[in-house]
């Protein structure tokens, strides 16, 4: 409960931040950084969005009120434009607490998709430019989160997706499997980024809606899980020879042309078999059918055309032809004895990684690809869908915690996300702690969260319930799961963390006190009271980090001294920098130059 | 009221820390503090310029550079900031240290 007391008393500062953002800068120079920088931020935002000369005329005529109002009703686009202004890269260590509040005052930002996840994501310092960028562009993109309506999944596509899910008709029915349904609905439709032609600046890039058939990216994936398998692929190169066969018994049937009235439609009906790519072994049946029917057709079409009495036994006039459509027809017909190999079992998210890494790789290569190029996953399409379904399947997960922001916007961070219980987080918590040494663990686990804070982890260090003589052995070992993905079972058994529990914000902030622990423990031997000399500890602290900070330039030094020394007498800026106390002359430029 | 003269956050730094330094203490500190800063200050210049080739020393260079960023201003005050917090963070964690070795 302390969180949420303090959430909600630091939200108010924001609020107040916020409020007099507008009028007046100097009144919120002495609130913290978060505050300050939200302010910067959204001041800068408004302006790049609205334009100067709204803000100014708004801030003239209704004042803050008026401009907090036009805020509120900006479009989708307009508040997508302030959130990526205020997701830059030195935003991100408090982005997502900042958007939980920022989303009061501006209702439209919580309306783009996908935000829960990054508003639960209390520091995203653990993420890559690209990757925050990549969030950026995904919560633009996605189905928006709070669309729970459950489309049924299409039955023609249940004996294709199944065989690749873990626990079958329960998996697709899950959470994680709605977005396979989803993704898999008639006529779905998406938001996808576009560029607007001679158009700069904000208006270069637009969203718009777009119907996507992804059937054949999820084909993909399950025929990539089934491995390799050569009676498959021999089956698809006897089904495109047989299908090659039939065009030309079509032709031969339709000879002298226009013989047989639909000859055109039979022709299309198989070039369109001959065309598709790729010949997916999951839809031969589709393909058997769709052969044979062309073949039973103009076999009748053909029989049409003969003298009636030769209709009653076309056999033996039509000798050339009766007996090709009867091989051909029977080839196909065996083709649908061919076993296919059982995929290997994933779970949804992962079947759905899959399915979208090689959709973006076939988008990517798009308009460039040569027919038959084979398309490759590259390690990036891995990664954009990594964080589309991690991001997508987290907010559905924590549908409660988007309800619950949206409703107390103003609060920075809710707790109740990060203590959900039966997670794969507790559970690998769990076997931790039954390993030698690690016994620790079960009682620090309400520390061990992805939002812990730093505060909250020197209180656990200070009650003891975080050792610090564990610190280490324990970061050794969540960062190697957050790393892998992976961790090790009671069992000794390597298996799979919850990839949807991004621990490496926390890692980092255990390695940040971890170190500093170590530095000063090291310092420590060395005193012969118990009691730790503390200032001395904060002066040895940055002596070493001035120490690190002249190391790294040295060589820029050497150099002004070498200027400095060749310099005529009266010296130039350099040769005063190195004999006064550099750093301080610097401080006083700054000042006179920026500050006043 | 948060400075914006950095000499005023280092100042406020070590009022902040809250421990009882000496003289002498205090002016190491201040200089240690004032290094750590200027090299914050001389990375955020090359970042921002895209320059590799702005020595330590050559605030004259500096200047010129600095004035052809925009962004220079606000990202000074930010790095001002947060050099501010990290500062009396580590301070904190240093403090609960001692209060874990006494126990």
């Amino acid at each position: 409960m302390a969180d949420i007391k303090q959430a909600n008393t630091e939200s108010r500062n924001v609020a107040r931040g916020l409020d007099s953002a507008y009028l007046d800068r100097d009144a919120v120079s002495a609130a913290p950084r978060e505050i300050r920088e939200i302010n910067q931020g959204v001041l800068d935002a408004i302006v790049a969005v609205l334009g100067q000369d709204t803000v100014d005329e708004v801030s003239k005529t209704g004042g803050e009120p008026l401009l907090r109002e036009t805020l509120a009703t900006t479009t989708d686009e307009k508040a997508d434009a302030i959130l990526r202004s205020l997701l830059k890269p030195h935003f991100r260590s408090w982005a997502g607490s900042a958007i939980n509040n920022i989303a009061a005052h501006f209702p439209a930002i919580m309306r783009i998709p996908g935000i829960g996840r990054i508003s639960g994501a209390a520091d995203l310092s653990g993420y890559e430019q690209d990757e925050i960028e990549e969030m950026v562009r995904t919560m633009s993109l996605v189905i928006p989160a709070y669309e729970l309506e459950v489309p049924p999944l299409d039955p023609a596509l249940t004996p294709i997706l199944q065989p690749a899910l873990k626990n079958g008709a329960t998996d697709i029915n899950s959470h994680d499997g709605y977005f396979i349904r989803k993704d898999l609905e008639a006529g779905h439709e998406e938001n996808i980024e576009e560029t607007v032609p001679g158009a700069t600046g904000p208006n270069a890039r637009r969203i718009v809606r777009r119907p996507i058939d992804n059937r054949p990216y999820y084909q993909w994936a399950v025929d990539q899980l089934r491995g390799g398998n050569n009676a498959e692929v021999e089956a698809l190169n006897t089904l495109r020879d047989l299908a090659q066969r039939t065009e030309s018994l079509v032709r031969v049937a339709d000879n002298p042309t226009g013989k047989i009235a639909n000859a055109a439609n039979y022709i299309a009906t198989v070039q369109g078999v001959l065309t598709t790519t790729p010949l997916i072994f999951g839809n031969m049946r589709n393909y058997v059918t769709t052969l044979r029917g062309v073949i039973g057709g103009v076999t009748r079409d053909l029989i049409a055309t003969l003298p009636t009495e030769q209709q009653k036994n076309p056999d033996s006039a039509l000798i050339d032809f009766i007996p090709e459509a009867k091989e051909i027809s029977g080839e196909l017909a065996k083709l649908l004895a061919v076993k296919p190999s059982a995929p290997q079992k994933v779970d949804p998210m992962n079947l759905r990684m899959l399915a979208m890494a090689r959709r973006y790789a076939v988008e990517r290569v798009g308009a460039r690809a040569r027919p038959g190029q084979p398309v490759e996953v590259t390690q990036q399409d891995r990664k954009r869908a990594f964080i589309r379904v991690v991001m997508e399947h987290m907010t559905v997960e924590d549908r409660d915690l988007q309800e619950a922001t949206l409703k107390r916007a103003a609060s920075i961070v809710d707790v109740s996300m990060w203590t959900a219980k039966g997670t794969l987080l507790d559970q690998m918590l769990d076997e931790l702690d039954a390993r030698p040494g690690f016994n620790f663990v079960k009682k620090a686990k309400g520390v061990l969260r992805p939002g812990t804070s730093e505060e909250q982890i020197l209180e656990a260090v200070q009650k003891g319930t975080l050792p610090i003589a564990k610190l280490g052995m324990l970061i050794e070992e969540l960062r190697d799961v957050a790393i892998s993905g992976q961790h090790t079972n009671a069992a000794g058994k390597k298996v799979d963390f919850d990839q949807q529990t991004n621990i490496g914000p926390l890692v980092l902030r255990l390695q940040r006190a971890e170190r500093v622990y170590r530095t000063i423990t090291e310092l420590d031997k060395g005193q012969k009271s118990p009691e730790l000399p503390t200032t001395e500890a904060i002066l040895k602290h940055f002596a070493d980090k001035a120490e690190a900070a002249k190391k790294s330039s040295d060589d820029a030094l050497a150099k002004a001294k070498e200027a400095a020394e060749q310099a005529p007498a009266g010296g130039n800026a350099i040769t005063t920098a190195v004999k006064k106390n550099i750093p301080t002359m610097v401080l006083h430029w700054l000042l006179k130059r920026f500050i006043h | 009221m948060f400075p914006r003269d950095p000499e005023k956050i280092i100042e406020k730094i070590m009022t902040d820390i809250g421990l009882g330094f000496t003289d002498e203490q205090k002016t190491k500190l201040k200089s240690d503090l004032e290094i750590i800063l200027f090299d914050k200050i001389n990375k955020l210049i090359k970042r921002l310029s895209g320059r590799d080739d702005i020595p330590f020393t050559d605030f004259a260079k500096m200047d010129e550079i600095a004035k052809t960023i925009p962004e220079f201003e606000r990202q000074l005050e930010f790095e001002l900031v947060s050099f501010y917090e990290e500062s009396v963070q580590t301070a904190k964690i240093i403090q609960v240290y001692k209060n874990v070795k006494q126990g």
